[in-house]
């Protein structure tokens, strides 16, 4: 195997991979990238089993061929040359040579037939998505997504195509978020997936200027092509919860407030909270809420009055500050409208103004306010 | 309500780090042991390793927690000193007792180092510099030994401080001299570093990020990855991208790194940790009685927490192979528990996803850090508390504390009870 290639290429794909590629893993290969020259064409590939991302780019071809190399010794050494065209090439027993105007350099490469195969994507069905909505779609759902392997199910965005609408959800059962979609993506497909939180991070940095993106969905995977890069998750086979059921109906004490002004306080308020649980409290009365803090731990303790309308009567609320901070902040409106029912169950938060064709809501549930 | 901390907003924390403790302390009964390579440890032929090496012991590249076998082959004259913890212990005690003349306010965070809150005691004592050599000395004076001592705004600036301050090794044995630290300008006087109030930042910017207490080599390595060596590159990094990539950690890196640490000092033995481990006398290969001696020190732990109302958040596996090699393994729980069920999970998983198949194991052991009290904060899928759960757990505890561990065991440590009594059979 031997090509040669400009060395910004190389970087670029490179770079690229190092999103997928697993920082740790009990598999070494997976800290390999695999590079096949097949037909004229190069094509890069990273896995973390549960992820595959090939990126093929231009080279000149000498000879085809396969070989896995690892990812962070081959990314630094590219980054490190100068603009420029450098060589590869395969000699015996995987040792891989790279030569520049100014040096030669080795690696020790793997043989290709240890590296992960590639998914199949069987019986795949087609999605279309608008490349601006789905942006949105994983920035205001993705932040929600639990990060606790014990609960696999929620560790994803759960993507509902349905037949006149098209909702996403996320929730680590602390919070939740539901964005709905009033129209259907076109291609007509009906079904429920979890889709890893990682994938969708790695794929929203290529939806920056796409108009249309397929997915294409099959049995246990989905793939999604973006001009010379294709990735591919497995979809999480497991049962999502019922998040219908948890939406609470009779919220009757209803706060309006400026959105910027929430946010601030609870980001000033929240640096005298303790470390570990985060507490802040909000009393929610005529003048609109009055945020706490108080630690006794390094002896520290804030509060500050937001302006606002309150509508029901007085409550006293505990909340974990990085989840409420996370949710406010990933309300768009300039003003925020919230319900609550007691200090012990959920709140319902959501934009004054919706957006066209869409509806963002976002549950919050509390900490019991300790004696 | 008045932020209590508002009326006296600049404190003094010292923290004063005794120097090759145990070493110095055997010194002190043995003389003859001065000016040479000296570790305290237990038997080399075992599978012991060392407390704590004296300087020259350091020059070898022997360092604390290393193997005594391995230390022996770096440095075959190596004197090797069985450890007397008695001794440290009165050592101590002494350093404790005198502590506690320069201010009241004082925590000892293990047996060779604590702080001291000296917040409004210049009229005392000085300004910082001067308090901090006065309470060197009289750590020489009366006890024989010599201690490094940090004194800043808060404990985290203070207990880095006193690192800065250590002695680098012998300039007579060609050592690096400590003026190339960067450090160096805020020295004192040997052995007393003074960081003044806003400096605090600066002084932390040019070390390297390992210097960073809670900084452990798989941080230091992923902040590598990022392009982060000194604590002057992780203070500059952004705030997102620092909570993407290690979650509520990286938040409080990303705080420590700019200087910002607690002023509050806890008067008792504070626990930030508790762990269980067991080292087998044959390495085991066996999943079964593996995950069942991880279960036995999964009761054991969270029993701990239950009868101090604390959760932990963080389960920490341990794994030692033949050939000392050491792996701890981490999972942060979205839910701080003290559920042994819910511990033991999260523990067994990251046995199953680390250990591979058939490799001998030597030691194990669970930890659980990130302590805290008990969070009430509400699920939303399932509201009402696991009171079941919670109440046969309590049952439990409440057995045990009456009639001993075995008067009451799980499915998952049953047969390590069989395998016990066949031992002694």
């Amino acid at each position: 195997m031997k090509f040669t290639i400009q060395k910004s290429t190389l970087q670029g794909a490179l770079q690229q991979l190092g999103k997928v590629v697993p920082s740790r893993s009990t598999l070494p290969i997976l800290s390999s990238v695999l590079l096949s020259a097949k037909d004229g064409r190069l094509s890069l590939r990273a896995t973390d089993l549960e992820i595959s991302q090939i990126i093929t780019v231009d080279a000149v071809m000498s000879a085809e061929g396969e070989v896995a190399v690892p990812q962070r010794t081959f990314l630094e050494i590219t980054s490190e040359m100068p603009e420029g065209e450098l060589t590869f090439e395969v000699q015996k027993n995987n040792q891989v040579q790279l030569t520049t105007a100014f040096g030669t350099y080795s690696i020790m490469g793997k043989p290709a037939a240890e590296y992960p195969s590639l998914p199949s994507v069987d019986r795949q069905q087609a999605v279309e998505i608008e490349g601006k909505l789905l942006r949105r779609v994983i920035d205001k759902t993705a932040f929600a997504v639990s990060r606790d392997d014990l609960k696999p199910s929620l560790m994803g965005v759960l993507f509902r195509f349905q037949e006149d609408n098209f909702i996403a959800v996320a929730t680590d059962s602390h919070r939740l978020v539901r964005y709905t979609y009033h129209e259907p993506p076109k291609g007509g497909y009906v079904g429920d997936n979890i889709i890893p939180v990682k994938f969708l991070n790695i794929l929203t940095a290529y939806l920056e200027n796409v108009d249309m993106v397929t997915f294409n969905i099959g049995e246990n995977h989905i793939m999604v092509q973006s001009g010379d890069t294709e990735l591919y998750t497995r979809i999480i086979e497991e049962r999502f919860p019922d998040y219908e059921t948890v939406f609470p109906q009779d919220n009757d004490k209803k706060l309006v407030v400026e959105r910027e002004e929430f946010l601030s306080a609870v980001r000033r308020v929240s640096i005298f909270s303790n470390r570990t649980t985060h507490q802040i409290s909000l009393k929610l009365g005529a003048d609109g809420l009055n945020l706490s803090t108080e630690d006794a731990e390094t002896v520290s303790a804030a509060q500050e009055q937001v302006k606002g309308v309150f509508d029901g009567e007085e409550l006293m609320i505990g909340y974990n500050a990085n989840y409420l901070r996370d949710v406010i902040s990933h309300l768009d409106s300039d003003t925020v409208k919230a319900e609550f029912s007691s200090a012990v169950s959920a709140a319902i938060f959501y934009s004054e103004q919706q957006r066209e064709g869409e509806e963002l809501t976002m549950l919050l549930m509390p900490i019991r306010l300790s004696e | 309500m008045t932020p209590p901390g508002a009326a006296n907003p600049q404190r003094l924390i010292a923290h004063i780090d005794m120097n090759s403790f145990f070493v110095s302390v055997e010194r002190l009964k043995n003389p003859a042991l001065e000016g040479l390579p000296v570790v305290v440890g237990g038997n080399p032929r075992g599978r012991s390793v060392v407390s704590s090496a004296s300087y020259e012991a350091r020059r070898f590249g022997i360092h604390s927690a290393m193997p005594m076998s391995r230390a022996l082959r770096l440095c075959p004259q190596l004197v090797i000193v069985p450890p007397g913890f008695s001794d440290y212990q009165a050592s101590h005690d002494a350093v404790k007792s005198l502590l506690a003349d320069f201010s009241p306010s004082l925590e000892m965070a293990s047996i060779d180092e604590g702080y001291l809150d000296l917040t409004g005691t210049a009229k005392l004592w000085g300004p910082a510099a001067e308090a901090g050599a006065a309470i060197r000395r009289r750590i020489a004076t009366e006890t024989g030994l010599s201690a490094s001592i940090g004194l800043s705004t808060n404990k985290l600036v203070s207990k880095v401080a006193s690192d800065e301050a250590k002695p680098v090794g012998d300039p007579r044995l060609g050592d690096v001299a400590s003026a190339d630290k960067p450090s160096r300008r805020f020295l004192t006087s040997e052995g007393v570093l003074v960081v003044p109030p806003g400096e605090e930042a600066a002084f932390l910017a040019p070390l390297p990020v390992s210097h960073l207490p809670g900084c452990g080599p798989v941080t230091v390595q992923a902040l590598k990855a990022e392009g982060v060596r000194t604590i002057g590159d992780l203070a500059a990094m952004n705030e997102d991208r620092l909570l993407q990539r290690f979650g509520d950690h990286g938040r409080s890196l990303g705080q420590r790194a700019r200087g910002i640490g607690s002023t509050h000092l806890s008067a008792g033995e504070t626990r930030k940790s508790v762990s269980k481990e067991q080292t087998f006398a044959i390495d085991q290969t066996d999943l079964r009685h593996l995950r069942s001696v991880l279960h036995r020190q999964c009761e054991e732990v969270s029993a701990t927490l239950r009868r101090k109302d604390e959760v932990a958040r963080t389960v920490t596996l341990k794994l030692r192979y033949p050939g000392f090699e050491t792996h701890t393994h981490s999972r942060t729980l979205d839910r701080p528990s003290n559920a042994t069920e819910a511990l033991f999970n999260a523990a067994a998983n990251l046995l199953e996803a680390n250990l591979a198949a058939g490799r001998p194991v030597r030691l194990i052991g669970v930890g659980l850090s990130n302590l805290g009290r008990i969070p009430l904060q509400a699920d939303l899928f399932a509201p009402a508390p696991a009171a079941q759960a919670a109440r046969r757990e309590a049952t439990i505890d409440a057995l045990r504390e009456r009639f001993g561990k075995a008067a009451i065991l799980t499915g998952e440590s049953v047969h390590l009870l069989n395998r016990d009594r066949g031992a002694r059979r």
